[in-house]
């Protein structure tokens, strides 16, 4: 079971991906429920200067990402972009880390707890999920409008007698693309993510592996040191014998 | 007027309707016909193609300041000092690679280009009917739907190849010994541990800086030396400043000419062609024969020698001829009294056939005159060599931890093997014909290292991997992430079971797949509810608990490491008091 479907059910319940889904109101409500819960979220970019985490930054990468008239290259490009600088982020920001505090790597009890920021933010993978997953069901949500907007073109000019071929394998590859799209995007999403969760845990064995590395190096250094010391020793106790007690 | 007017509010409705289910998977058959409507009476929107791979990829790494114009982030974009852009790297492996594996594949299997073989693929026969003659179009479309075939193929394969990947990768990307797709792997680490443990390793690498001593190469050591002429005695060797000599070309550096090796007949050509001779040193030069003749011709000759060597007068004395070598401390050999010979402008650099310096022919380095003496016209010959010679019986290719305690030990067994404590003459009765001081310095020789294995402390019953109740966590999963929760008591089966059971006997068919139903429907609503982050939470605070168990045990083995080194540093300091034992020294 990956990481992105285990989450499914409980991101439905936190975020704003609307159950009900019908309609043109449903377009609507999803952007109230994006504007709630961006309120009930209140990021601030203090991971990384360059990261989108403010709200209106946010805010206005969702609604960008809502425009459907915008190219599919553009909305692509967009989302992840922004996905990739959230990661960065919060990789950053737990790598340079250097507080032992294990809270700020656990899963949160609640998801208000995500909403902390600064030094208390909260590094564990469930944040890092539910701060990327409304830009991802914001731009899932415009592929699928796009995909069903190139259903109505073609059968526009079908209908209307300009169908050509050049236009209906156009609209195959559009198709294509939006459905690769939407599994390489999820896919890639759910990776990072568990990705990012060993990170989380392996990162820290590894300072303490290098720490221990580091040790052995010294320790090293002064057994050379014994080493040095102790190989004249053969030469220098050749034909020492005395008679003289030292 | 009606009409248009009842048309653009049909249009309007139907493009309501479409709206509505666009975030649905409606049927194909339905939107297809609510399209037809809506657009019947519409103009034909123009259809944007789909972005390429290349452009969408392009335009991602630009945006997150990647620059390569293949439009591909390589490993070395991943991580670095600071973890960046997995994500990215993550989604084009999902997103471009298995195509173009495939399509890489496809064209060499073929023996097409890429362009071909993407044309090929979309259907045509252009690339394979090009330069041939007797293919006929049939068989070209036929190869083309066998290639196509083929191609489908290929993706496949390479499709389950990358998913299999993908699903191993995240777990295993700072832990597969592979440092090209992570900034740090833990198995990496740990090889490292092992080599300073462990294994012989001429050098070992740690962040690109060799550690441990550092063995110097003959050729570094000849380097060395040239940098130590080139710059202890630069003012001179230049030849352009110290000489005085106005030929630019004789300002070649003394680095770049060492990087040649001349014969005599060379440097005669070379200077005589050009008129700029070259310092180098010659090779294959019969120094022992020369020195020797030179040996016999005893002190006055070396004047004659010289002489004869210049084809000048000279009434200074013996020029030096130092020819030794590793008593030759280069680096004092800083003259002032040594001065390129400006050979162009004075034209005295023509060694005779007969000269001390062909005589040893080839091992001329430089020339120079001296103020020795006061003349300035004679030939310095100068021959120089260093070696190197390892001091102690410390071997420079063994430099793990376990190879110096088994070589100290190596070492130390002929003399312990022996009594070193100096003998006297016995005084009294039953004492002892040791001297009791050495006595006390023998206990010192006898050292040995031993190491004790230190017991891996890891969590009882279930191993470093596994913390908890498996039981309790396995029931946790099934309650929070199998379909209906406890197969005990919610699976399909058993809801059929209990519904069919108290059913009753005159319960219809009807009644009794509605019961199901409705609680089939119950336990999803409660499937739902129990889904909550506890699983995860438990999943990840296990993990977590593993690894700060390991952590733990990892802290108490740098304990132990720092206590050993302590005991080194002691151990130092005693046996240089040892050393520094007046008798020892003696």
């Amino acid at each position: 079971m990956s990481f992105f479907s285990s989450h499914n059910g409980i991101v439905k319940k936190s975020s704003f991906r609307s159950p009900l889904g019908h309609g043109i109101f449903s377009g609507v409500l999803v952007s109230l429920l994006v504007s709630l819960a961006l309120q009930l979220i209140p990021l601030t970019s203090n991971a990384a200067d360059n990261t989108p985490f403010t709200v209106n930054d946010l805010a206005k990468i969702q609604q960008k990402l809502m425009n459907t008239d915008d190219s599919m290259e553009n909305l692509s490009s967009l989302y992840h972009q922004t996905v990739n600088n959230i990661v960065n982020a919060y990789m950053d920001a737990f790598t340079k880390n250097n507080s032992d505090d294990k809270a700020l790597t656990a899963p949160p009890k609640n998801d208000a707890e995500c909403s902390a920021v600064g030094a208390t933010m909260n590094l564990s993978t469930y944040c890092l999920f539910l701060r990327i997953d409304t830009l991802y069901a914001t731009y899932s949500k415009s592929l699928r409008v796009k995909q069903s907007t190139v259903l109505q073109d073609i059968n526009a000019i079908q209908h209307g007698g300009e169908y050509q071929e050049a236009t209906a394998n156009s609209y195959v590859s559009r198709q294509k693309w939006i459905n690769k799209e939407l599994t390489a995007s999820q896919s890639a999403l759910d990776s990072v993510l568990r990705s990012y969760s060993e990170l989380l845990i392996q990162y820290p064995m590894h300072l303490e592996y290098q720490k221990t590395l580091k040790l052995l190096i010294k320790y090293y250094d002064h057994l050379v040191d014994v080493r040095k010391k102790v190989d004249t020793y053969p030469a220098r106790f050749q034909d020492v014998t005395t008679a003289n007690c030292t | 007027m009606k009409r248009p007017l009842l048309l653009s509010l049909t249009v309007t409705l139907l493009l309501i309707g479409a709206a509505v289910r666009v975030d649905h998977d409606v049927g194909m058959g339905r939107a297809v016909r609510m399209a037809r409507s809506a657009f019947a009476a519409t103009d034909s929107p123009t259809l944007d193609p789909p972005p390429t791979t290349h452009a969408v990829f392009s335009k991602l790494l630009q945006g997150v300041g990647i620059s390569n114009p293949n439009g591909e982030i390589t490993s070395g974009d991943v991580f670095g000092d600071t973890p960046k852009n997995l994500y990215i790297y993550t989604y084009q492996q999902i997103f471009e690679r298995p195509d173009k594996d495939a399509m890489l594949e496809l064209a060499g299997a073929y023996g097409l280009t890429l362009v071909d073989a993407q044309a090929v693929l979309q259907g045509s026969v252009a690339p394979l009917m090009r330069g041939k003659i007797n293919y006929t179009q049939s068989k070209a479309v036929a190869d083309v739907q066998k290639i196509q075939k083929s191609y489908s193929e290929i993706l496949r394969q390479r499709q389950m190849k990358y998913d299999l990947q993908l699903a191993v990768l995240p777990t295993e990307i700072f832990s597969n010994g592979n440092l090209d797709d992570s900034g740090f792997d833990l198995i990496n680490d740990l090889n490292l541990i092992e080599e300073v443990l462990f294994v012989d390793k001429t050098k070992v690498y740690l962040n690109q800086q060799p550690f441990g001593p550092k063995s110097i190469s003959l050729k570094d050591a000849v380097q060395k030396i040239a940098n130590i002429g080139s710059t202890g005695t630069s003012s001179n060797l230049a030849g352009s400043s110290g000489g005085g000599t106005a030929n630019p070309s004789s300002d070649t550096s003394l680095a770049s000419n060492q990087a040649k090796t001349f014969t005599l007949d060379d440097i005669l050509k070379s200077s005589s062609a050009s008129g700029n001779p070259l310092n180098y040193c010659a090779s294959g030069s019969p120094l022992n024969k020369a020195l020797d003749q030179y040996a016999q011709s005893g002190a006055d000759s070396t004047n004659n020698t010289s002489s004869d060597t210049t084809g000048q007068s000279t009434n200074s004395g013996s020029p030096v001829v130092a020819t030794s070598i590793e008593n030759i401390d280069v680096s004092t050999m800083t003259p002032p009294e040594l001065v390129q010979v400006p050979v162009k402008s004075q034209g005295v650099f023509m060694p005779p056939t007969n000269s001390f310096c062909n005589e040893i022919g080839g091992t001329l380095l430089y020339t120079y005159r001296t103020k020795i003496g006061g003349s300035e016209h004679e030939i310095f010959c100068l021959s120089l060599e260093k070696k190197i010679r390892t001091y102690t019986s410390f071997s420079p290719t063994k430099t793990c931890i376990q190879c110096t305690i088994a070589a100290m030990n190596e070492d130390m067994k002929k003399l312990l093997s022996k009594n070193i404590t100096p003998n006297k003459l016995t005084g009294n009765t039953y004492e002892s014909t040791k001297c009791k001081s050495a006595i006390q310095l023998s206990d010192r020789l006898n050292m040995n290292i031993i190491m004790v294995p230190t017991p891996v402390i890891t969590p009882n019953k279930y191993g470093p991997f596994v913390t908890g109740d498996f039981s309790k966590r396995l029931n946790a999963y099934v309650r929070n992430y199998l379909p209906y929760g406890n197969p005990k008591d919610s699976t399909p089966e058993r809801v059929k079971d209990e519904a069919l059971a108290n059913a009753g006997a005159n319960a219809d068919q009807v009644n009794v797949v509605d019961q199901i139903q409705a609680q089939l429907a119950v336990n999803r609503k409660d499937f739902i509810n129990n889904q909550s982050i506890q699983p995860i939470q438990d999943t990840g605070a296990s993990k977590n608990a593993s690894y700060q168990q390991m952590i733990k045990e990892m802290r108490q083995m740098t304990a132990y490491f720092q206590s050993f080194q302590d005991i080194f540093v002691r151990l130092g300091t005693n046996a240089q008091n040892v050393c520094d034992k007046n008798d020892v020294n003696s």
